[in-house]
């Protein structure tokens, strides 16, 4: 099936203003990469999830692609058509086509508005999409499975996971090709995060949805993800198929990350990859491979450059030279 | 405005401001219809009288009922007030927002601007403007509007950078919200409720404003009654007669009190609502 949304070598670059002190001392960069050189395409009805330590450039992947921070570089074919981008991202038209919900689900819907004119706003931004903005809102709020008795309240009389509700049903409003859902789950108790995934998964399906998910949580990662990619310090390290990476982990972060999972199960014996040190800086981003400094299986190749990537387009591919077998 | 009403009423000094207030506004709008005698009419057989059942406040040099001064010195007070502050405001509430939501340069000129304003002192800065016009109630008016535009557009500018990079704004801008939506549906709203509070504190300073420039002669010309140009008559009388000191005082006072406690009753019935609401804490 075609594309709803295919990026090569995506870049964000954030200007870091340091001053005139940061001048005279003359170590920093004057730009930080905070993602660099990521692929991906997601069709209708495919799920991508995207996970990574925090600060990885997860959620500033997720605000480049709606717009909010400039892309610096890089090739987004969006429907099949090469997206024109300016300095500041995105053109308005395409910019629809993309909808994003953001992590904090309360504190994204405006504090002074009841949920009834949050769901009539996108079809007063945009007068196209619907004739009455009331009567629309009203369908929006019955999509996402909440009753009528809502629609008069306030987003802080809200819990997270009907604040998610509202946040999914402004998202659909206006009728995008594919979904970016920041940590959909986060903060949430376990089974308003089933109903969360449900109803997405629901929703996916009645509109031909691409998704991207954000998430910490491999579980949900197993459960609801058609693809799959790790993050770490801007690149995607290792991607593909779900079932392929729980299975076999190749690259050795991935490794890492799959067994500090907990499991149900107390009797699966657990071998933890132990890492070490900290994520590296962005100012002061290593040579080679990024994750040499914390690499349990670091050759001095690794100091030099960044590996190539292996495996199998579409099923499962790395960036290491020497790879957990 | 019920929920308001039902606070207000469980805090004592809130209630008696609220309550001066409202008897204070209603003096002066009703001023010609309870004043028992024209303020502007002389009558020097009654000079510095003291109070009596004809002249409640007694008379002051030229024989004019204190009283009925006093009530039309209100209507000006409260002209001023109004006057002034709500466009201060609304010119504040423009330059602030543009301040804090714009490019960074055009934030920097305005605050460079805003400080200027307010290092030149109030009275100095009065004296100057009357000193090239002359004074009058008008020009009274535009210094206190010029002076207090940049402490509203400070407090405007503050707020609207706490609140524009807040995840609520940035899912406006993701679906596509232009900037004036945002500033006007998202922004004003969470930044209003100071802004009242201010204003509202501000009234007693702007009375006391224009009472201290009519005192100094740079307000209002005589004959007409301000409360600062009875004071300043009466100053000139104070060994004859204390009566229009004492007249031309006390509104200042209750005007002062009035306001201030409702404008600190104010901020201590929106300000934890606002927590409550997490609006602006998150």
């Amino acid at each position: 099936m075609k594309e709803v949304l295919a990026v090569r070598d995506m870049q964000v670059r954030y200007p870091t203003s340091g001053g005139l002190a940061a001048l005279m001392a003359g170590k920093r960069a004057t730009s930080i990469d905070v993602v660099c050189g990521v692929s991906f395409a997601v069709a209708p009805g495919d799920t991508l999830a995207i996970v990574g330590e925090s600060g990885s450039g997860k959620t500033t992947l997720a605000m480049g692609l709606s717009g909010l921070v400039p892309v610096s570089g890089g090739d987004v074919v969006l429907d099949g058509n090469a997206v024109a981008m300016n300095s500041k991202g995105f053109l308005q038209p395409d910019r629809r086509r993309i909808s994003v919900m953001l992590q904090d689900p309360v504190g994204s819907l405006s504090p002074r508005m009841t949920v009834q004119r949050l769901l009539a706003e996108p079809f007063r931004i945009d007068p196209e999409l619907a004739d009455d903005p009331d009567a629309a809102a009203l369908r929006l709020l019955d999509r996402v499975g909440l009753s009528r008795e809502f629609a008069g309240r306030y987003p802080h009389q809200l819990s997270g996971g009907q604040a998610r509700r509202v946040g999914l049903a402004r998202a659909l409003a206006q009728k995008p090709g594919l979904l970016i859902a920041d940590e959909p789950t986060a903060g949430l108790d376990v089974s308003i995060q089933g109903e969360m995934l449900n109803l997405l998964a629901e929703v996916q399906r009645d509109m031909g949805l691409g998704i991207i998910m954000i998430t910490h949580n491999l579980n949900i990662v197993r459960h609801a993800a058609t693809d799959m990619a790790i993050m770490y310090l801007g690149r995607f390290i290792e991607q593909g198929l779900p079932q392929r990476i729980f299975e076999r982990p190749r690259h050795p972060y991935t490794a890492a990350l799959l067994a500090a999972n907990p499991s149900v199960n107390p009797a699966t014996a657990i071998d933890r990859i132990q890492l070490l040190g900290e994520v590296p800086s962005l100012f002061e981003r290593p040579r080679g491979c990024e994750f040499h400094t914390r690499c349990p299986r670091a050759q001095d190749v690794c100091l030099e450059r960044f590996p190539q990537r292996q495996g199998v387009a579409n099923t499962q591919v790395w960036n290491c030279v020497n790879p957990v077998d | 405005m019920k929920n308001f009403l039902r606070e207000l009423s469980r805090d004592t000094p809130g209630m008696i401001g609220f309550v001066i207030v409202i008897i204070v506004l209603a003096l002066s709008v009703f001023a010609s219809v309870i004043a028992p005698a024209d303020p502007l009419e002389i009558d020097v057989y009654n000079r510095l009288a003291s109070p009596s059942w004809q002249h409640w406040l007694g008379t002051d040099q030229l024989g004019r009922d204190i009283f009925s001064r006093v009530l039309y010195g209100g209507r000006v007070a409260l002209k001023v007030a109004l006057i002034s502050i709500s466009v201060a405001l609304l010119c504040g509430l423009l330059l602030g927002m543009i301040a804090g939501f714009g490019p960074s340069w055009l934030d920097r000129i305005l605050v460079v601007c805003f400080d200027t304003m307010r290092s030149f002192p109030t009275v100095m800065f009065a004296l100057a403007i009357m000193t090239l016009t002359g004074p009058s109630l008008n020009t009274v008016i535009a210094v206190i509007i010029i002076t207090s535009i940049p402490v509203y557009a400070r407090v405007v500018r503050t707020q609207t950078l706490a609140v524009r990079n807040l995840d609520f704004i940035l899912a406006e801008r993701a679906m596509g919200a232009s900037t004036l939506r945002i500033l006007r549906d998202h922004i004003l709203p969470n930044i209003s409720a100071p802004l009242l509070i201010l204003a509202s504190m501000d009234v007693p300073a702007v009375v006391g404003m224009e009472a201290g420039l009519s005192f100094l002669g740079l307000g209002v010309g005589p004959p007409t009654a301000s409360w600062g140009s009875i004071l300043n008559d009466g100053y000139s009388y104070l060994r004859n007669s204390p009566w229009p000191i004492i007249a031309g005082g006390i509104p200042l006072i209750l005007v002062t009190l009035g306001f201030t406690f409702l404008g600190e009753s104010m901020r201590d019935i929106l300000d934890p609502k606002l927590r409550g609401k997490g609006a602006l804490n998150q």
